[in-house]
């Protein structure tokens, strides 16, 4: 049997590897997209590499891991080939780019590659964690969406999960998570025991004995994503400003009546982890905003464990939403991310004109306006555009992105001089 | 004996897409060892530099507070490849795992180790306990709920 494992991770490996050089045979708009592609040829190459040491004699559990761990990337990396194809589809948001890829730049490193894609799914979504692609951001947004502007701040959210991973910020919280857990097991002691009573002799040693650690590492790794998760919606609103609730709520209001991921905060808890953010931004949210999300729903109470994990995640990550705070603020300068009411004005006015706008300084700006626009009644004075709004103000918000992409150019070509 | 060179600066993490092939290339070369064949090391200095990177606690060990802030994670792969291949029994503490471990990263680093058919078991046993950690993880994200797979 292990031969024929063998023989099959071969050649679901050379499956791979030929179906990576038809993907580069593609015609890419920008060069990130190949690049990617050329470094997953290699890894898979290794992988090839390491399946052909082995022969007959090799032992078969280290045959068995060898073939496993092939596949298994070849498995977890298919769906990244899928989004690298895609990026090369016409209905992407091709305007987006040199300003997203400067912003990347301003935020995670000059080196920063960025690729564009869509997915047919509903949300949007980035890839991390691909440390051999860790000076790659990856931007995903639903396929029906992927050119549509109004969703465009939410790209802010699938940075922030870059600049998690880049700064291992959780390594940062590791400590305070895990004493925040022991904290939580401690005081719900009664409930810890019920759900795992063979532990029940290990109050004391809740971090130090292995087999007790286990009893609780889901509720860390659920803290831990449900921080990283809050602190991209703080980056998408220091980035983009009120346009990002817009987007957020474009995006998800709908959703109040599902059963909760326990990976995010509960929908309610994260707008109001928002609103407090925006407070101390100065940015305006009124409550008729937070009273669009209610909480979704827990899992059932037969489910006790779960919840319980659930719990605990929850009062971990409402004790770090500081920490959370001051890691945003830390990393993304309040100066050049401010916004500019002069200019988001300016902004709307060019709009209403139906002409793109100049000196917007900043996707951010160009993004506010359009979301003032596309709220207020009776926008535009000629009717059909305004029956039109929506698409009307699409065309001139991607125009204007391109403007600001122009101007870019220009003024680091003139600084550069 | 292991080469000392391409000391990595990686952090350790579990998600580390090389971590796999590392492991699995380190395998291979204890494996190839214990059967008296020559191998050049690459993979199994690379997995003692990522072990003593997670876990080496220099001026920390036995601090409480290091022990508080570890990923809870990194230890139960550990621990659980460890309690797979133990001869001496169960690897229940932390401290177990950083001792067993450490004495295991030196010994690799040395080239003194006598048992080669352990060290290759512990490679497996580590690989096989990171993949079933990592399929776990990804149960936590939302699939749609209409998409049904052959496995």
């Amino acid at each position: 049997m292990i031969e024929l494992v063998h023989k099959l991770a071969k050649s679901q490996i050379e499956h791979t590897l030929k179906e990576i050089e038809s993907l580069l045979c593609s015609e890419f708009p920008y060069n990130s997209s190949k690049e990617a592609l050329i470094i997953l040829q290699n890894i898979f190459n290794t992988h090839k590499e390491k399946i052909n040491l082995l022969d007959e004699n090799s032992d078969p559990s280290t045959i068995s891991l060898a073939c496993n761990s092939a596949i298994t990337e070849n498995k977890d990396y298919l769906d990244l080939f899928g989004f690298i194809l895609r990026s090369t589809n016409i209905r992407n948001a091709f305007e987006v780019y040199g300003p997203l890829l400067r912003l990347c730049r301003e935020l995670l490193g000059n080196d920063i590659k960025l690729i564009i894609s869509s997915e047919w799914s509903f949300s949007a979504y980035t890839y991390i964690g691909f440390k051999f692609l860790s000076n790659f951001v990856f931007i995903g947004l639903p396929a029906p969406q992927s050119s549509n502007s109004f969703l465009l701040p939410i790209a802010g959210h699938e940075i922030g999960h870059n600049l998690w991973s880049t700064n291992n910020i959780e390594n940062d919280l590791s400590q305070k998570i895990n004493t925040s857990l022991e904290e939580k097991i401690k005081e719900t002691w009664d409930t810890y025991i019920k759900i795992f009573p063979q532990h029940k002799d290990k109050k004391e040693e809740l971090l130090t004995d292995l087999i007790t650690r286990l009893t609780w590492s889901e509720a860390y790794n659920l803290c831990s994503a449900q921080l990283e998760e809050s602190f991209c919606d703080l980056v998408g609103i220091r980035l983009f400003g009120s346009s990002y609730l817009y987007a957020y709520a474009y995006a998800r209001s709908s959703l109040n009546k599902e059963e909760r991921i326990p990976i995010y905060p509960n929908h309610k808890d994260r707008v109001i982890i928002m609103a407090k953010y925006c407070d101390m931004c100065g940015i305006n949210i009124d409550k008729e905003y937070i009273d669009a999300f209610s909480n979704m729903a827990e899992p059932s109470e037969d489910y006790q464990r779960e919840l319980y994990m659930i719990q605990l995640a929850d009062y971990a990550r409402q004790q770090l939403i500081d920490d959370i705070i001051s890691k945003v603020d830390s990393f993304i300068n309040k100066e050049t991310h401010k916004n500019d009411n002069q200019a988001s004005e300016q902004c709307l006015k060019s709009f209403k004109m139906m002409v793109p706008c100049q000196n917007s300084n900043g996707l951010h700006n160009i993004l506010n306006a359009a979301w003032k626009a596309l709220l207020e009644d009776n926008f535009f004075k000629n009717k059909e555009a305004e029956d039109k709004k929506e698409a009307a103000l699409n065309e001139i918000v991607l125009k204007s992105i391109e403007v600001l992409e122009i101007e870019q150019i220009l003024n680091s070509s003139i600084n550069a001089n | 004996m292991i080469a000392k060179e391409e000391q990595t600066t990686k952090q350790f993490a579990l998600n580390d897409p090389y971590l796999p092939l590392i492991i699995s290339g380190a395998a291979i070369e204890f494996d190839k060892l214990s059967r008296g064949e020559e191998v050049d090391f690459v993979d199994a200095n690379k997995l003692a530099c990522f072990l003593s990177e997670a876990l080496e606690s220099e001026d920390k060990f036995d601090d409480a507070i290091y022990i508080k802030g570890f990923d809870p994670n990194v230890l139960s792969v550990i621990g659980k490849a460890f309690n797979a291949v133990s001869k001496t029994g169960k690897t229940d503490t932390v401290k177990d795992i950083l001792e067993n471990s450490l004495k295991m990263v030196s010994e690799m680093r040395s080239g003194k180790a006598t048992d080669y058919d352990f060290l290759r078991d512990f490679c497996v046993a580590f690989g096989e306990a990171l993949l079933s950690y990592r399929s776990s993880f990804n149960t936590y994200r939302p699939i749609n709920r209409f998409r049904k797979y052959a496995s």
